[in-house]
């Protein structure tokens, strides 16, 4: 019985080509893109599950409060991981970790620059799944000046060389320290949130850094790590956190300062950052399970109405069966075997389509590399045997179920019962496709719109030909002067400036602020070349600028508008303002400086966060970057010039350089991917869609060609045929809009409100969108 | 001897009392059938004849369990099934009756054997006992050369051959033939009345509908049916075993 109706299915696809072609590509492309995207978000949701400790690991997360604001960060500084155990006796051990990036690793006379040089505590290998191929776990991190490395490192770095107990120079800051290679660790998973080329011991740091970083320096790069004693309870933590930061933690300029544990399989979606290693975006994770979802109901609905459609050509088939003798579960049993064939046949496609699109798609969506292997195990070979169940039935079970109904006497005649009703619900389902395409097209160019609105509004600052070079080495800093003179007379350079921020890329620093005899105790700073006003042509509101006639920039400060009104306009130019800074809970001043002017808003952090209020003072010892607006004519020309006048200068830091307006791009790259996504997931639904469409319209006229002929024979014209026919279809369409519009709406609504700075949503690409369909 | 043969004479296969068929539809009502008494007995071979639209085809689909009646009363072997279910319907059909149609409705994506050999697949045969019983029937109806062939490979008169095949594969007591030569030249025609012939003579009960005086005479006796009421009855033969 069953090789008869696998037989009889197959000769049946053969005989109905186009159809079989149209069901086939839609759900292979459907099933493919499904099955694409639960293979990311199953990587994705992987994160960190192959640590056996890994119930029992946490992140420590900061949070300062002030005034009405809270900020979470999960730079905890040194001092707290030896306090917590000491405190908490249900904290069996701790992991220090920081990460100076951008250093340099000299190995005899080559030097490379390294994102992803760790010091880590020793524990981090007893904490950790992180195996030593080479070394002893116990002793490779015990001393200072100890490292271990990946094996890609290792190779990178000495090639066929044994790099055990050879040595390597890392720099930091222009400061110079020999490391002795102790042992080789596995290479890190790719699900791994931490991600090391090396590790350095920890103990190497006092050295390094002095004595402060590891007792009274609350805010460094120092991310911390707990893991519980067995049977444990968090919550019994997490109660008496609140209580241990107010004793013990530098609360510096906030108002109070808690901590909490990040359980480990949560950090890689949801630690607030600054982040140390990889991690992911849960919200573009839900998008894609959305869009997946939609896109494999969008096929099992087309799969359904080319189904119920054909049932008028077999609806003589199926009054001859079940006059032989078919019962009506023999009958489902047919239809749902030949559903269930079909999908298993589809899935083909699909593997085909995943194959040979998801290394491509996944390097333009800037996700972590997935291995192939990833397909063939168990769990999402369990996905995709699911799949297809739930395709081959969802898809296959309703049309079963009609054909299954068809009374024999009518169904021999092809005249079928329940015309009225089937044709109902096709209507319906072709509604609900089209409805989900509509609404994903106007979701797709809202969202785009929103994009290059946040990439193209005006910053207040001229971003154009400007090339920024991060400052890695205090030699840089300290001899800016004269690079600047050098480079000014550089034929192509325009102007130089410098500061301790990327305008519209990274963040500021903190000062406290005293003033007529206010207060102010956190208030956002950037400290700048003189110049900096005039290269990136910010304008001055009320004031004048640092260069400008003042002779001791020193001792002068700028504010933004932002500033001026959240201190209630209630400050003068030439007001005297004491800076300072809290550590310890005391007040340690900085300087006494004369409020010089006003500078007009601009977007010194990126267009994802609102405005905020800025002070600016020059002080070159906090230079970080160096700015230079170069000319639009000869950009090679100028980069090559200014190349030549840093390698003059025989800094430790090689040449790099970047243009600011790709930063500022790159801050939402993420932004970027997920609309990426969207739109390759807009323009499937919709081929999908309008691939099944045109399917029902081809049945449609199959069916009623005696209809058409008489119409013909009448003196009916191919055009006015064509009118008649697609017109019915305009109308499902026409419907769809009806729901799509106010649920793009929402979405889009409710997805705007995250941003600061967003496009008002007119009517126009709802017009724009139902015209397409 | 002689009163088993008296028993086998009087043995009633079909037996309907005041059998009504109403097609409702949102504005009209049509009775097809209207008090339809008749009383059919094993063995015998019976054909309806009347207009276009009296009533012929409701009555075969009604006799052979596809259709249900609307009111009165189906007794099949002295069972009453007017009220049975569609599967109670199935169940009893596919055992004792076989259908042949005036437009063959052969499945085209099955070949000559696998459409004999439907029946017994829902009967739930072996595979042996299928084999067995196809080739039987095939070699009966002479279209065994043909067995790899697909419908629309065949003419009229072979398509209606595998039909008949298929119809008596499952050796049903009773064959409900409606128009079997309606599509068909009059040669193989004469072939398809001469195949039902045979089956009679082995014992077969048939009912047939029919246009055509000639093959009506085939029959023992001839039903006319005149919107949806049987006008006349006239016995052509009699009826012996």
């Amino acid at each position: 019985m069953y090789w008869n109706d696998l037989k009889l299915g197959v000769r049946r696809l053969r005989r109905s080509k186009i159809f079989t072609a149209i069901n086939f590509l839609g759900l292979s492309l459907g099933m493919g893109c499904f099955l694409m995207l639960s293979l990311i978000v199953r990587f994705e949701y992987s994160f960190d599950d192959f640590h056996l400790n890994g119930d029992r690991i946490y992140q420590m997360v900061r949070e300062n409060s002030w005034e009405n604001n809270t900020e979470a960060r999960v730079n905890t500084g040194a001092p707290l991981a030896p306090l917590l155990r000491r405190e908490f006796a249900s904290i069996q051990d701790t992991v220090r970790m920081t990460l100076f990036r951008g250093s340099f690793v000299n190995v005899e006379d080559r030097r490379f620059r390294e994102n992803k040089f760790f010091f880590a505590d020793p524990s981090l290998l007893r904490v950790f799944t992180f195996p030593l191929l080479r070394g002893d776990p116990d002793g490779a991190l015990k001393h200072p000046f100890t490292v271990v490395l990946t094996p890609q490192t290792a190779v990178r770095l000495f090639g066929d060389q044994d790099p055990i107990h050879a040595t390597l120079t890392y720099t930091l800051n222009g400061s110079s320290h020999d490391f002795l290679i102790t042992g080789i660790m596995q290479d890190i998973p790719r699900n791994s949130h931490l991600d090391f080329d090396f590790v350095a011991s920890y103990s190497s740091l006092p050295a390094m850094l002095g004595e402060a970083f590891m007792t009274r320096h609350w805010d460094s790069p120092t991310w911390t790590y707990v893991m519980l004693r067995k049977g444990a309870s968090p919550q019994s933590i997490d109660s008496r956190l609140s209580e241990f930061s107010d004793k013990f933690v530098d609360k510096w300029s906030f108002s109070s300062v808690t901590h909490r544990l990040l359980p480990l399989e949560k950090i890689y979606f949801e630690s607030p950052g600054p982040h140390i290693g990889r991690f992911g975006a849960i919200q573009y994770m839900r998008i894609m399970i959305v869009i997946a979802a939609f896109l494999l109901a969008i096929a099992c609905v087309n799969a359904i109405n080319l189904s119920t459609a054909q049932s008028v050509m077999r609806s003589k088939e199926i009054g001859v069966r079940k006059v032989i003798g078919a019962g009506k579960s023999q009958l489902i049993r047919q239809f749902l075997g030949e559903s269930l064939g079909f999908t298993f046949l589809s899935l083909g496609g699909a593997a085909l389509i995943t194959g040979l699109l998801l290394p491509s798609i996944l390097k333009s969506l800037g996700f972590q590399a997935i291995s192939g292997r990833a397909a063939l195990e168990p769990g999402f070979l369990a996905v995709i045997c699911g799949t297809i169940m739930f395709v081959g039935i969802g898809s296959g079970f309703y049309p079963a179920v009609v054909l299954s109904s068809f009374h024999p006497a009518s169904a021999i005649k092809s005249m079928r019962g329940g015309k009225g009703f089937q044709t109902r619900i096709r209507k319906t389902l072709v509604i609900f496709q089209f409805s989900i395409s509509i609404a994903l097209i106007i979701i797709v160019m809202l969202f785009s719109r929103q994009l290059d609105f946040l990439r193209n509004h005006a910053v207040g600052f001229s971003k154009e030909n400007m090339i920024v070079i991060p400052i890695r080495d205090y030699g840089v800093r300290d001899r800016f002067d004269l690079l600047k003179a050098r480079l000014a007379r550089s034929s192509r350079v325009i102007s130089v400036t410098a500061a301790s921020i990327e305008p519209g890329v990274t963040d500021q620093n903190g000062i406290g602020m005293r003033w007529r005899d206010k207060e102010k105790n956190d208030m956002g700073i950037i400290y700048v070349d003189p110049d900096f006003l005039k290269v990136l042509e910010i304008p001055l509101a009320v004031g004048r600028d640092f260069s400008a006639g003042n002779i001791d920039a020193a001792s002068s400060l700028l504010i933004n508008q932002t500033a001026f009104k959240m201190l209630e306009e209630n400050i003068d130019l030439e007001d005297d303002i004491e800076l300072f800074y809290r550590e310890g809970g005391k007040r340690i001043p900085v300087d006494h400086v004369s409020l010089i002017g006003i500078v007009e808003d601009f977007h010194f952090r990126s267009m994802s966060v609102p405005m905020q209020p800025i002070l600016m003072r020059v002080d070159s010892s906090r230079y970080r970057y160096i700015l230079i607006r170069i000319s639009s004519r000869a950009v090679e020309e100028a980069i090559s010039g200014i190349k030549q006048v840093w390698e003059s200068m025989n800094f430790e830091q090689p040449f790099e350089f970047t243009f600011l307006s790709d930063d500022m791009r790159r801050v939402f790259r993420r932004f970027q991917s997920l609309a990426e996504i969207m739109r390759i997931g807009t323009g499937l639904a919709v081929l999908i869609a309008c691939m099944g469409l045109f399917g029902l319209a081809a049945f449609s006229l199959l069916r009623r060609r005696k209809e058409i002929a008489i119409r013909k024979i009448l003196g009916a014209t191919a055009p006015g045929l064509v009118r008649k026919v697609s017109g019915e279809f305009l109308l499902l369409v026409s419907a769809a809009n009806l729901i799509a519009w106010p649920s793009a709406y929402w979405a889009v609504n409710n997805f705007l409100q995250k941003f600061p700075y967003r496009i008002s949503i007119d009517i126009g690409i709802f017009i724009a969108a139902a015209t397409l369909q | 001897m002689e009163s088993n043969v008296q028993k086998i004479k009087e043995r009633v296969m079909i037996k309907t009392k005041d059998l009504k068929k109403i097609y409702q539809t949102e504005e009209v009502e049509t009775t097809a059938l209207n008090n339809i008494n008749l009383d059919i007995k094993e063995g015998e071979y019976v054909a309806i004849m009347g207009p276009s639209g009296c009533g012929k085809s409701t009555l075969l689909n009604v006799l052979g369990m596809i259709d249900q009646p609307s009111s009165g009363e189906y007794y099949f072997f002295g069972e009453e099934i007017a009220r049975y279910s569609e599967r109670q319907r199935a169940n009893l059909r596919k055992s004792n009756i076989g259908f042949v149609f005036q437009s063959f409705n052969l499945i085209d994506e099955l070949t000559v054997y696998e459409n004999v050999e439907l029946p017994l697949l829902y009967l739930g045969l072996s595979s042996a006992e299928r084999k067995k019983r196809v080739s039987e029937a095939l070699e009966q109806m002479e279209i065994m050369a043909r067995k790899s062939h697909f419908p629309q490979q065949l003419s009229g008169g072979q398509q209606q051959r595998v039909a008949v095949a298929r119809a008596v594969v499952a050796h049903p007591k009773l064959i409900l033939a409606d128009e079997p030569t309606g599509n068909l030249d009059s040669s193989h025609g004469e072939e398809v009345m001469k195949l039902m012939d045979d089956l009679h003579e082995k014992g077969t009960t048939i009912i047939m509908v029919t246009h055509s005086p000639a093959y009506a005479e085939y029959s023992h006796r001839i039903i006319h049916l005149f919107d949806g009421h049987v006008v006349s009855e006239n016995i052509q033969k009699e009826f012996k075993i």
